[in-house]
């Protein structure tokens, strides 16, 4: 194993080649694991690449401050919860993931794997296209905005039945573009 | 919850199970949530170990490295010509890929595109172009409208695609008018020169012409504009000179991303009138007190009714 405490001796107090080489270092250590490991959490690469960047960022801000006896590892974690948190009781809210791990569960092991959320929302996007500017409305309403039946009936002057009808038959166009997409 | 929290970490998380876990979190306080998440932290290591033992490898040349310039050297080589495969790599990627910006139902948005071109998109507009803009064409497609002020490149040649469309442009002022759903497209030119070639017909524009296209039939009319009318799209002014009512309402339609409806009104009646940075309800009270109506605005709905018993 590498030492790491020589690595953060290294990085507070060194010219700015070296910290820059050593930082580099620790980088390919733990970027990949923060990142993947984030995003088991949050589903949506782009999210979870934001938050690992945002991490080492402050890392390197923080670099002088390093206490060589903890890990970096735990370090990392401590600087990363709290976006980590917040978007992953975010993305638990989202109305959108049950339709995501539903989706997910019709593929093949391996495209599971790189078939993340941000790919899903894009091609619900697309797939929303084939609906009737209602059907978008009422999905939109649904699913983005996370408003109940009962709710968007009111906002939009129609019958809960209405909504839920539209509600129904937009779903089963956009599983239907879904499974397409796949094939 | 660790079994729950384990089965959506995997993806294999069923409904009614995600429904409960989710419920489950949000009542958990974030302090257990981290002691919960560290602990998968701690033990997390994916192809780590792995990645370990290259770097300790790599940890050992480098050390040789220092003692041997020459090494160095070959190593410095060696780092900059996997950086220019990895940066050249990069660049294909977002080559691929597009940039898309829209605006929303109501308002407008000032953009400007890595050549300096600016653009005003009005709403319900969206414009897109590939990351490789200006590297070899500056090509960009819309739909919607857009007041465009195009920065000069005699070698690149800017060409805006809408539905049935092609414009080319040299460095010049024009605006676009081109959504999905009016029947007609309109390119305006207010400096320098265009093109627009649309199926097998093309006309050229010299400043102050402006060219309508009837979608259904292709059919093009070329006409002179009056520099005041158009050009007040791009100071915001809404401007009407002896226009059909149904236009002046048409023109709401879209500046404010609204649906009229009207009963009752005459809708061939002129109207000229000019509305400094209008507000929706302040040209509705205006032409209210025109055409003697009352009007409501509901959920982006307006509703517009005559008013009873009166007759202009």
């Amino acid at each position: 194993m590498v030492d790491e405490k020589q690595i953060v001796k290294l990085l507070k107090k060194s010219d700015w080649e070296v910290q820059n080489k050593w930082f580099r270092v620790l980088f390919d250590m733990y970027y990949h694991d923060l990142l993947n490991f984030t995003l088991q959490y949050v589903k949506s690469r782009d999210t979870a690449e934001e938050i690992a960047h945002d991490s080492f960022v402050k890392l390197w801000l923080h670099k002088d401050n390093l206490d060589e006896k903890r890990s970096v590892k735990a370090y990392l974690f401590k600087i990363s919860k709290n976006s980590l948190i917040k978007e992953m009781r975010r993305q638990l809210k989202n109305p959108l993931m049950t339709e995501y791990f539903s989706f997910i569960d019709t593929l093949s092991t391996e495209a599971r794997i790189t078939y993340d959320y941000d790919t899903f929302l894009k091609t619900i996007k697309e797939a929303s296209e084939y609906l009737t500017p209602r059907q978008k409305e009422i999905f939109i309403l649904c699913k983005e905005k996370n408003l109940s039946a009962k709710e968007i009936a009111i906002k939009l002057s129609i019958s809960e039945q209405v909504v839920r009808n539209q509600l129904s038959k937009s779903l089963r166009i956009i599983r239907e573009h879904l499974s397409n997409c796949i094939r | 919850m660790k079994e729950l929290l384990n089965k959506y970490k995997a993806n294999k998380i069923r409904p009614e199970e995600l429904e409960e876990l989710s419920s489950m979190i949000e009542s958990t306080p974030d302090d257990t949530l981290y002691d919960i998440l560290f602990e998968d932290w701690d033990s997390f290591a994916s192809e780590s170990e792995n990645n370990h033992k290259v770097k300790e490898n790599l940890k050992k040349k480098i050390f040789i490295a220092i003692a041997c310039a020459a090494a160095i050297l070959l190593a410095l080589t060696l780092y900059l010509q996997i950086r220019l495969h990895e940066s050249t790599n990069r660049l294909d990627v977002l080559a691929d890929s597009d940039y898309r910006i829209s605006t929303e139902d109501t308002g407008t948005m000032d953009i400007s595109l890595p050549d300096g071109t600016t653009a005003k998109l009005f709403a319900k507009s969206s414009i897109q172009y590939s990351a490789d803009y200006g590297q070899n064409k500056r090509m960009i497609k819309m739909t919607g409208e857009g007041n465009f002020d195009v920065a000069h490149n005699s070698e690149k040649t800017f060409s805006v695609s809408i539905p049935g469309m092609e414009i080319y442009v040299h460095g010049t002022k024009f605006n676009v008018y081109a959504y999905p759903d009016d029947e007609i497209s309109e390119v305006s030119l207010y400096q320098g020169s265009l093109s627009i070639s649309c199926g097998n017909q093309k006309i050229r524009l010299s400043p102050n012409q402006k060219v309508i296209v009837q979608k259904s039939t292709g059919k093009m009319t070329l006409t002179h504009f009056d520099d005041e009318e158009d050009m007040s799209l791009r100071k915001h002014k809404m401007v009407f000179i002896h226009k059909p009512l149904l236009q002046v309402l048409d023109a709401l339609q879209a500046r404010f991303g609204v649906k009229i409806t009207s009963s009752g009104l005459d809708l061939s009646d002129f109207y000229t009138g000019e509305f400094r940075e209008p507000e929706l309800e302040d040209v509705l009270a205006v032409l209210g007190v025109h055409y003697l109506f009352d009007y409501e605005i509901k959920n982006g709905e307006v509703i517009i009714t005559k008013k009873a018993g009166k007759s202009k």
